[in-house]
């Protein structure tokens, strides 16, 4: 070649030929260069193309109407995210761009995934809602009764929390002679939803149960989070026992509010639904009772009407007075049960149960106790009052005190 | 006592009340549901009186045995129980 020519000269120049450069070694600068220029980004854009194979690893690309980029999450942010990535939401994301060498292409690592224009969480709180909620999971004819007299009641709840506290002061308020069984876990931070979760799982394993708490106090959305995770709410619907869910406040609702048996605003009512009024229990049965007396007293008077043979018996009067003087003294304690506010009185529930047994004085079986029987029709189950109608042969029903027998008619007599 | 809920026994009274009331019941009839009725009542009293005030905290040992120890508002470490 000759050397006076000026064009290889210039070309020699301009491609230096002591420069060249291996893929790898390219790539290499490509990727260093790309590295420092873009590092640490927010870039915002839809989702497309969303990968998840089973490594862990997420693989999707992020597009505007002009362009596209690569972009990998991998397994460690993956778990983080707890909303459900979808093809076509918008999402912010903040990572760097890199090379990936062997298929010479640049891609977004993203460090931190969010949605566009609504909070993280509150995505995922809306995802699992509509998940759960087509499977059915919130529907009312699973909800199970909540006892009216719970023995035992078991709370899932961190032990130095607010929650125990305001339940332990409703019992104490009610005087409430309940056993309380306390399942100590960690209700925010890494692990909470899965202590919990097994919490309700070991409760249901022991039998004598009658209805859980599963709550704690109030905090941020983040704080109440174990509340919202898929893992609670299916083992709260999983319970054989009836669950009261307390999360937070009135504000604060959470998937397991609302998969719950029972939401209570604040684990303070969840006290109140759960620790029995015994006031009002007594109260009730005690009405009960006295309309139970009321209809034996009817009862008795009818008969009493009916039975005119045996006139002057001092026996059929006796049940009568008293059946009237046991009503009187009913009167007085209902009278008593509604002025008294919080405190069972012992005396009072002595009385009470006394009344049980006085009430089986005056019942006719102590009458028949007497030697007095009741005869009646085999067929009709009326009492026979006089002997008009009766047919020689016809079978009849006599009750005695102890016992009974049929007869049949030999012989009548007007 | 056998093993009857609460709310059971009390719905078991409020049938009885409404048959006494409605129907016209026989002799026979009337005296059985009377007895049973204050059967019923004298379960319902007997299950408000011999409940009792306990509360425990449930823990698990490292082997997945339960324990349970007696728990005192504001100090949880008494005593164990069991």
């Amino acid at each position: 070649m000759n050397s006076t020519n000026t064009l290889p000269l210039l070309w020699n120049t301009a491609k230096n030929r002591n420069k060249i450069l291996t893929i790898s070694e390219l790539t290499r600068k490509i990727r260093g260069s790309l590295e420092q220029e873009f590092f640490n980004l927010w870039v915002v854009g839809e989702v497309s193309n969303l990968k998840k194979p089973t490594s862990g690893h997420m693989y999707l690309t992020l597009k505007d109407t002009d362009a596209q980029l690569q972009a990998v999450i991998f397994k460690s942010v993956a778990n983080q995210v707890k909303f459900e990535l979808k093809d076509g939401m918008e999402v912010l994301t903040f990572g760097s761009v890199t090379v990936y060498e062997s298929r010479g292409q640049y891609q977004l690592i993203i460090e931190s995934i969010e949605p566009k224009g609504i909070g993280a969480l509150q995505l995922a709180f809306l995802q699992l809602k509509e998940k759960l909620e087509k499977e059915g999971l919130f529907d009312p004819v699973h909800k199970k009764p909540l006892p009216l007299l719970p023995k035992k009641i078991a709370v899932v709840t961190s032990i130095t929390g607010a929650a125990i506290r305001d339940i332990l002061n409703v019992i104490n308020r009610r005087f409430a002679r309940v056993e309380i069984l306390i399942y100590p876990v960690k209700v925010q931070g890494e692990g909470a939803a899965q202590e919990i979760a097994q919490a309700i799982r070991d409760l249901n394993a022991i039998s004598d149960i009658d209805v859980m708490i599963v709550g704690r106090g109030g905090g941020s959305l983040e704080d109440l989070w174990a509340f919202n995770e898929e893992v609670v709410a299916r083992s709260i619907y999983a319970s054989k026992i009836p669950i009261i869910s307390a999360v937070g406040h009135e504000i604060d609702v959470t998937i397991s509010d609302l998969v719950a048996d029972k939401r209570a605003l604040t684990p303070t009512e969840a006290g109140e639904l759960v620790v029995p009024r015994y006031d009002q229990l007594e109260d009730s049965l005690v009405k009960i009772k006295a309309r139970l007396i009321q209809y034996l007293y009817n009862k008795i008077l009818l008969m009493k009407s009916r039975m005119q043979g045996i006139k002057n018996s001092f026996s059929f009067k006796r049940p009568f007075d008293k059946v009237f003087r046991l009503q009187q003294e009913l009167d007085e304690i209902t009278q008593r049960l509604v002025t008294r506010r919080k405190h069972i009185v012992e005396l009072e529930r002595q009385r009470l149960i006394g009344f049980a047994n006085r009430l089986d004085n005056v019942s006719p079986l102590k009458v028949l106790n007497r030697g007095y029987s009741i005869t009646t029709n085999v067929e009709e189950d009326k009492p026979v009052k006089s002997s008009e109608g009766l047919t020689i042969g016809k079978r009849m029903r006599t009750r005695l005190f102890q016992g009974g027998f049929v007869s049949s008619v030999v012989e009548i007599l007007k | 006592m056998a093993k009857v809920k609460f709310e059971d026994a009390l719905k078991g009274l409020e049938d009885i009340i409404e048959r006494l009331e409605k129907g016209d019941l026989s002799l026979d009839k009337t005296l059985s549901e009377y007895e049973n009725g204050i059967k019923l009542y004298k379960q319902c009293i007997a299950m408000l009186e011999n409940a009792e005030k306990k509360i425990q905290i449930l823990m698990k040992d490292e082997n997945g045995i339960f324990r349970t120890k007696d728990f005192e508002a504001g100090n949880n470490e008494t005593g164990d129980s069991k």
